[in-house]
């Protein structure tokens, strides 16, 4: 191995710049430092994709959730509860958004939207969006169709890759459910017994319910008239409702073509030596 | 040259390598401090009224003493004064910096208010280099620093925000809970959560403010919630929130020669120790 100092490249980076650069900084104006809960990884890949970040960016509401009478041995929506789940969620987000537009962001990435529980109560839930707020280098329109910043929850690797790809997040869409599973029958438990069989009213609800979720998030990503939506997740949450309600929710970044041709870099195959 | 120590696994020892800086040694820093909270100082921000229910607001560290801000000054200050011991161990070797800093807090012993405030990194240095005057100091691994030198990037500070904020339970928020009351928003809560954290986010700013820098990489965000008996004696509660922000501050510099960090290489690995295939492979398994 070569000594570190000798014979490298004279374009790689040398400590002395680096510590020559220490020397140099002054207290700065708070404002004028970018902040972002990038990892390092992710950072570079944001850098090299062409945006700059300008701020970590945040918005919460805190809701009482609470519960919604429904029928014991009826399987249905809970529409208020629905409602609720995905009203929070869109306050956490325009939130969040809202300070991003105040930065005069391009757009928000890696952006975390999760639902947390604290010392408030049992059914009071924080509902929380962070993510990074990034300008782009060129002068590109990277908005979507209604001049609002794009919003993706993609990592910054998964965002750097489709960028690459030709396409271009336009927003972070998601659709929820809060549904209740009928309780079964009497007679159809006790018809059931010792028998290995499919319950249909308990697939049956499970079919309704994500469809109802991801018919929600599609809808969201037609109204910005996006191509496709990339990296969905559907979550199956209970919260605090015991067994038979649960949420389901859907959420994924809908994506726009920024070019007709779609091709990557062919990857270079890589035997990791270690594992 | 004596032998150095270090708690760098061998993979952040040969980042460090490719890089051009050396491991030195491990340097510590720690301070024990007290934190008191004079119950009966404590500002909630309710101000009762004659007819009606009074008003209520959230009262930060940043409004006003709420009776929390000599802690937050307390708890700032002990971690810097770790942090400034560990720089000077780093100075006392002739290093340039540390790396994989790790930053713990823990009660000490039976008493519950003294903390410990420890911080742990690897000093590292780079040969022919005279060491600066404020080694850096970071949180980032071995790995995340070499990449991060590599594009040119060098870490500069370990910054830390805290903000305790304090909102009495008003009428408005007390009706809301319970398990029959409305599926709506907590506005109050919703306050005193966003404002508190608002208040460690510029706190966070002004401290990577003090050594400059051109961003600033956070690492964790914490936010603890308690409830306390109002000191009014109206057998009324309030909530508290502390909230905080801790990640290093970076500075851009100019390699000399063409600054040209090396593009990404896409991979596609070959093991089958993990990647987002195999996960959902073994999940449908299972």
């Amino acid at each position: 191995m070569s000594s570190p100092d000798s014979g490298q490249d004279p374009a790689v980076a040398l400590p002395e710049d680096a510590v020559k650069r220490l020397a140099q900084l002054r207290p700065g104006n708070p404002g004028a430092i970018f902040t972002s809960d990038l990892s390092v990884n992710e950072f570079l890949l944001v850098r090299e994709a062409g945006f700059r970040p300008l701020g970590l960016v945040l918005g919460s509401s805190i809701y009482h959730v609470g519960i919604q009478v429904g029928r014991w041995g009826k399987n249905q929506e809970l529409d208020q509860l629905s409602g609720a789940m995905y009203h929070a969620r869109e306050l956490a987000m325009s939130r969040m958004e809202a300070e991003a537009a105040s930065l005069g962001a391009d757009g928000v990435v890696a952006v975390r939207l999760e639902v947390e529980f604290r010392e408030f109560g049992t059914d009071i839930a924080e509902f929380i969006a962070i993510g990074t707020a990034v300008k782009a280098e060129d002068d590109g329109n990277w908005k979507d169709n209604r001049g609002r910043p794009f919003s993706s929850d993609l990592s910054g690797q998964d965002f750097w890759t489709l960028i690459r790809a030709g396409y271009a997040p336009l927003g972070l869409v998601m659709g929820t459910c809060v549904y209740h599973i009928a309780h079964r029958k009497m007679g159809s438990v006790l018809g059931s017994i010792g028998q290995n069989t499919e319950i249909p009213e308990f697939t049956q609800a499970l079919y309704d319910a994500r469809e109802l979720a991801m018919g929600r998030m599609q809808a969201e990503a037609q109204s910005l008239a996006a191509e496709g939506i990339v990296g969905v997740d559907l979550k199956q949450l209970h919260h605090m409702w015991g067994g038979h309600t649960m949420e389901f929710f859907a959420v994924g970044t809908a994506v726009r073509p920024l070019r007709a041709d779609h091709v990557i870099d062919r990857p270079q195959m890589v035997l990791s030596l270690n594992g | 040259m004596d032998a150095w120590s270090s708690a760098l696994s061998v993979d952040e020892f040969a980042a460090i390598r490719s890089a051009g800086f050396e491991p030195v040694g491990q340097v510590m820093g720690t301070a024990v401090y007290r934190t008191s909270v004079l119950s009966q100082f404590v500002d909630c921000g309710y101000r009762p009224s004659l007819f009606g229910t009074g008003a209520a607001q959230t009262v930060t560290t940043a409004d006003g003493d709420n009776g929390y801000r000599g802690y937050v000054r307390g708890r700032t200050e002990m971690r810097r004064l770790a942090m400034d011991r560990m720089a000077q161990e780093c100075r006392a070797l002739g290093a340039c910096g540390v790396v994989a800093t790790r930053l713990t807090m823990g009660p000490l012993g039976e008493a519950g208010n003294v903390q410990e405030y420890r911080a742990i990194g690897t000093a590292v240095t780079a040969r022919g280099v005279t060491a600066p005057e404020h080694p850096f100091l970071s949180h980032l691994t071995g790995q995340e620093f070499a990449q991060l030198f590599a594009a040119g990037w060098i870490p500069v500070d370990l910054v830390l925000g805290i903000a305790v904020g304090i909102r009495h339970d008003d009428w408005a928020t007390r009706q809301m809970r319970g398990m029959f009351g409305a599926v709506q928003e907590v506005g109050g809560w919703t306050e005193l959560l966003s404002r508190t954290r608002a208040v460690a986010r510029a706190n966070f700013h002004h401290d990577a403010a003090r050594r400059g820098g051109d961003g600033l990489l956070v690492s964790r965000v914490n936010v603890r919630v308690w409830d306390r008996e109002c000191r009014r004696g109206n057998e009324q509660s309030d909530h508290g929130v502390e909230a905080m922000f801790l990640g290093t501050s970076i500075a851009a510099f100019h390699p000399t020669g063409a600054p040209s960090a090396p593009a990404p290489l896409t991979i596609m690995p070959l093991d089958r120790a993990s990647g987002p295939g195999t996960a959902r492979s073994t999940h449908v398994v299972t």
